[in-house]
């Protein structure tokens, strides 16, 4: 083997086995445990060995300094504590600085972190220290309670000590832990005053420790849910089957034999081999009808489902669990909520589910971000959590699931939740929100906003969060791997977030389709419905399709005017619908016939496509020709129809029951309108010919007054028909000023609308929503909204012009 | 509080309202005790208490803990009527702290 190839292998056992070490120290704060800091120790020590081998000294000398330290809590001659913990965590960082640039490690200078480590090993630093904590003097208990110990090894039951905060501001009087101590008498073998956790008198905080060692079959968990009392600290001295957990998380040195290195190109290349074996096998499967040969053909079924096998297997070797990122989570919750001031409890369920390394790695950028986010904008400081009558510490759980080929991640936490107002004010400072749309939007909506660019809650950039860059880059790095996000919050109690992801990318089922005589591929998982097109159902509003889907009003894109430019009204006969659910809208892609659902196996575009957002990948068909696979979000995103919440007829029909009852029905260039009959002053019909102008702003006269009047051509970017002889204003009172709406004619005066749902799209600044009137879509029309916004742009003007005018007449 | 040197002893006699005062004021106190301190022993006693304030207890227990860092050995004379109250914390198990009950108050 040659030299960078060992180098190579030392390199990658020296960092898992950093990454074992690290993840150790972080549980040792949670709970003591000899066996662990042996096994930091054992880290540490393979790494001297392995790099004095290579003459790699300045790792060798880092890691005996290290190893040196952990010796010294060993043999109980320093306390464990989170200050040595900072200690050895940042050992363990420069020695992953150091193995990521190997051949330079020599250039690297470690005197500063050899000089931290050898005073801190000094034995003035625990005699002089005014700021020893709890839990520095916590390993004594290793040698205070040897008895203790052996009694438990001799018993094979657990050994625990928990360490509770007597104090009057703690809720817990010594009463009360006696009372409830009697609940579990047999199997408490001492208690007492905890000398050992007394602060010293210049600490800033004083407290009362108070301990218990508890003999028992049970778990330490389950002994405190038990109890029924939440403990400060709680360390496992003895564990019974401590021998095989120990067996399971110590396999870096017991089960070398049955793990084998192999670097992930090889198996990109294997993936990328069974990948062409679908391809070359899906071609033959097709042609071997035509051979008329029922054993050929046998056989081939058969290889076909050893072929379908071999890509599961591996597809298998890529897949890694998500431990491996939880691991990085815990240390990122302990620095960022050390370096913020705040006190969080992490908890992590579900790290036994597999994901694909691809995957892998996509959760883990994001699950930094929204951890961090979590510590920084929701965990409130202990202070305000005390305040708030939460416990001082903040609760971050992250659980994770699989279902069905899809992994789901909650991520939830206790903290002060969206603050929807500032979510408000953000959006429309960057101009994403008008202040009167403001008013009526909901907090599921402003939600959304969360994942748009540059909209943040922070009022200050910090270290951590504040630039609203992370949430939209957390969205489209899921989006990317087939992902979805969504977000649920109260506030002042929490958040809870729920991304979903594919367990693998390679090979995903899609609905294959044809436009203008080409093949594309959709995903299957974003298709929520297949329709044959009809042309009742079918209507433009404002210049875009809309498809009446039973009680909804779906867009549509037309494939063949997105990707070839034809003519809309063509080819719409004989088309198909395919409706697309993506988060929480719909829209629908018009295409000309369907060929039917395939598994197939993706390959990444070239750098040539990158700038194109409407294709996510291309596949190779079973007869060789390329196909390529639509990107929904990239088609979502090009064609502008927004990522919000669909309103539901309920909530407009709540919205315009409150402003009034009534509907007043007209046309305006062959579109329907409806609006509030209570918006509406009077109904004016007028001849053409007494429309003025005035400084290019249409007027008529009514009441003595001059009137200003708005076309909704102009608003709704309707294609304007030539004006009739007559036609009639609605007049309204705005800001104690009458202005008028133009319309062609009046269609009704009715009592109640038939609402329907339609996407955020569609739903403009003076739109309440949409109706079917006459089974013709009906824009409903907000007339104070867009009259109050024209009177202060467009109008503005008009008062001073009149008055100017009328002074020219007096002169 | 009242404090008492002699040769080679420093004796403090704690009242009720040194137990039941704003806690505070016996951290200054003991601070600055802490500070003059270079006798050897330090005995502590307990006169007509009869509550404490348990901020005040952890003050006197952060207080020997820190004298027993700088080598003086300390001493904690209890009234009889205290005794269970601090049985419960077992005080006889703290090392180079010797308790002793009298009949101080």
């Amino acid at each position: 083997m040659e030299l960078d190839s060992l180098i190579s292998d030392f390199v990658s056992e020296a960092l898992e086995l950093l990454q074992k070490a690290e993840t150790r120290i972080l549980e040792l704060e949670e709970d003591y445990n000899i066996e662990k800091l042996h096994s930091i120790f054992r880290a540490f020590h393979t790494i001297k060995g392995n790099s004095g081998m290579f003459g790699f000294h300045v790792i060798q000398e880092l890691s005996h300094k290290s190893e040196e330290i952990l010796d010294a809590v060993r043999s109980g001659h320093l306390p464990y504590s989170r200050e040595l913990a900072d200690l050895l965590l940042k050992s363990i960082d420069r020695l992953k600085q150091i193995l990521a640039d190997i051949y330079n490690e020599k250039n690297y200078l470690i005197s500063d972190l050899i000089e931290e480590i050898t005073n801190f090993a000094q034995p003035s630093h625990t005699q002089t220290s005014k700021e020893v904590s709890v839990r520095e003097e916590a390993p004594n208990l290793e040698i205070l309670y040897s008895e203790q110990i052996k009694l438990a090894l001799e018993k094979k039951l657990n050994l625990y000590y928990y360490l509770f905060e007597l104090l009057e501001d703690s809720n817990l009087t010594l009463d009360e832990l006696e009372n409830k101590l009697k609940l579990v008498e047999n199997e408490v073998l001492s208690r007492g005053l905890d000398y050992y956790s007394i602060p010293l008198i210049y600490e800033k905080k004083i407290s009362l420790p108070y301990y218990f060692l508890i003999l028992t079959q049970e778990n330490i968990d389950a002994f405190e849910t038990k109890l029924g009392l939440k403990a400060k600290q709680k360390i496992t001295l003895h564990l019974h089957t401590q021998q095989k957990t120990e067996e399971k998380t110590n396999n870096i040195t017991t089960n070398q034999t049955d793990f084998l290195r192999v670097k992930i190109d090889l198996l990109d290349d294997l993936i990328n081999l069974v990948g062409e074996t679908i391809i070359t096998r899906n071609q033959l499967l097709q042609r071997a009808p035509l051979w008329n040969d029922p054993e050929g053909s046998s056989i081939l079924s058969r290889m076909s489902q050893l072929i379908t096998q071999l890509h599961t297997k591996i597809m298998n070797t890529r897949l890694q669990e998500l431990s491996t990122v939880y691991q990085r989570i815990s240390r990122i919750v302990r620095d960022t909520s050390k370096s913020l001031g705040k006190q969080v409890e992490l908890k992590l369920e579900g790290g036994e589910v597999e994901l694909d390394k691809t995957m892998i790695d996509t959760i883990l950028d994001a699950l930094v971000h929204l951890i961090r986010n979590s510590i920084d904008h929701g965990i409130e400081t202990p202070e305000e959590r005390k305040k708030l009558g939460k416990s001082q510490e903040g609760l971050i759980s992250i659980r994770a699931s699989l279902q069905t080929g899809t992994v789901r991640i909650q991520i939830e936490d206790d903290g002060r939740g969206l603050d929807y107002e500032k979510i408000k004010l953000s959006a429309i400072k960057r101009g994403l929100l008008t202040e009167s749309r403001a008013q009526e939007i909901s907090n599921e909506e402003l939600t959304e906003f969360i994942f748009l660019p540059g909209v943040s809650t922070k009022e200050n950039i910090t270290e951590t969060s504040g630039r609203g860059v992370g949430m939209d880059a957390v969205r489209n790095g899921l989006k990317k791997i087939g992902g979805t996000i969504h977000l649920t919050s109260v506030t002042g109690q929490g958040l809870k977030i729920t991304a979903t992801i594919p367990q693998t990318v390679s090979v995903i089922s899609c609905l294959l389709i044809l436009v203008n005589g080409r093949r594309f591929a959709i995903f299957q998982k974003y298709i929520a419905e297949l329709l044959q097109f009809e042309e009742k159902n079918y209507s433009v509003i404002n210049g875009h399709g809309m498809y009446q889907l039973r009680e909804n009003l779906i867009p549509i894109i037309h494939l063949g005017k997105l990707l070839y430019g034809e003519d809309i009204q063509s080819k719409q006969q004989n088309s198909y619908i395919v409706i697309i659910r993506l988060d929480t809208y719909y829209f629908g892609l018009l295409f000309d016939e369907m060929l039917g659902t395939e598994e197939i196996v993706i390959k990444p575009l070239g750098e040539h496509f990158k700038g194109i957002k409407l294709f996510s990948g291309a596949t190779i068909m079973g007869d060789g020709e390329a196909v390529l696979i639509l990107d929904v979000f990239g088609i979502a995103d090009y064609t502008g129809i927004h990522t919000i919440e669909v309103k539901t007829s309920k909530e407009i029909i709540s919205k315009t029951k409150e402003r009034g009852k009534g509907y007043v029905l007209f046309e305006s260039s062959s579109q329907y309108f409806a609006t509030l009959s209570s918006s509406i002053v009077s109904i004016e019909r007028i001849s053409t010919q007494s429309i003025y102008h005035i400084s290019n702003i249409e007027v008529i006269e009514y009441k003595n007054d001059i009137v200003p009047i708005q076309r909704l051509e102009e608003i709704y970017n309707i294609e304007k028909q030539p004006d009739q002889k007559e036609k009639f204003v609605l007049i309204c009172k705005i800001e104690e000023r009458y202005l008028g709406i133009l319309i062609d004619k009046v269609l009704d005066v009715i009592e109640s609308l038939q609402l329907v749902p339609s996407s955020q799209h569609w739903q403009g600044e003076g739109i309440l929503g949409h109706a079917l009137y006459d089974q013709k879509p009906t824009i409903l029309v907000d007339i104070e909204a867009i009259l109050t916004k024209v009177n202060h742009t467009k109008f503005k003007w008009l008062g001073k012009v009149i008055e100017e005018t009328m002074s020219l007449e007096v002169k | 509080m009242n404090i008492l040197r002699k040769v080679d002893e420093i004796e403090i006699f704690f009242y009720e309202e040194d137990a039941t005062n704003d806690p505070q004021n016996l951290r200054s106190a003991f601070e600055e005790m802490l500070e003059i301190i270079n006798l050897p022993r330090v005995r502590l006693k307990f006169c007509e208490v009869t509550s404490f304030r348990l901020e005040s207890l952890a003050l006197i227990f952060s207080f020997f803990k820190t004298l027993k860092q700088k080598g003086i050995t300390s001493e904690l004379l209890v009234p009889e009527r205290l005794e269970h109250f601090l049985k419960q914390f077992h005080t006889e198990k703290i090392p180079d702290l010797t308790t002793k009950l009298e009949h101080t108050g």
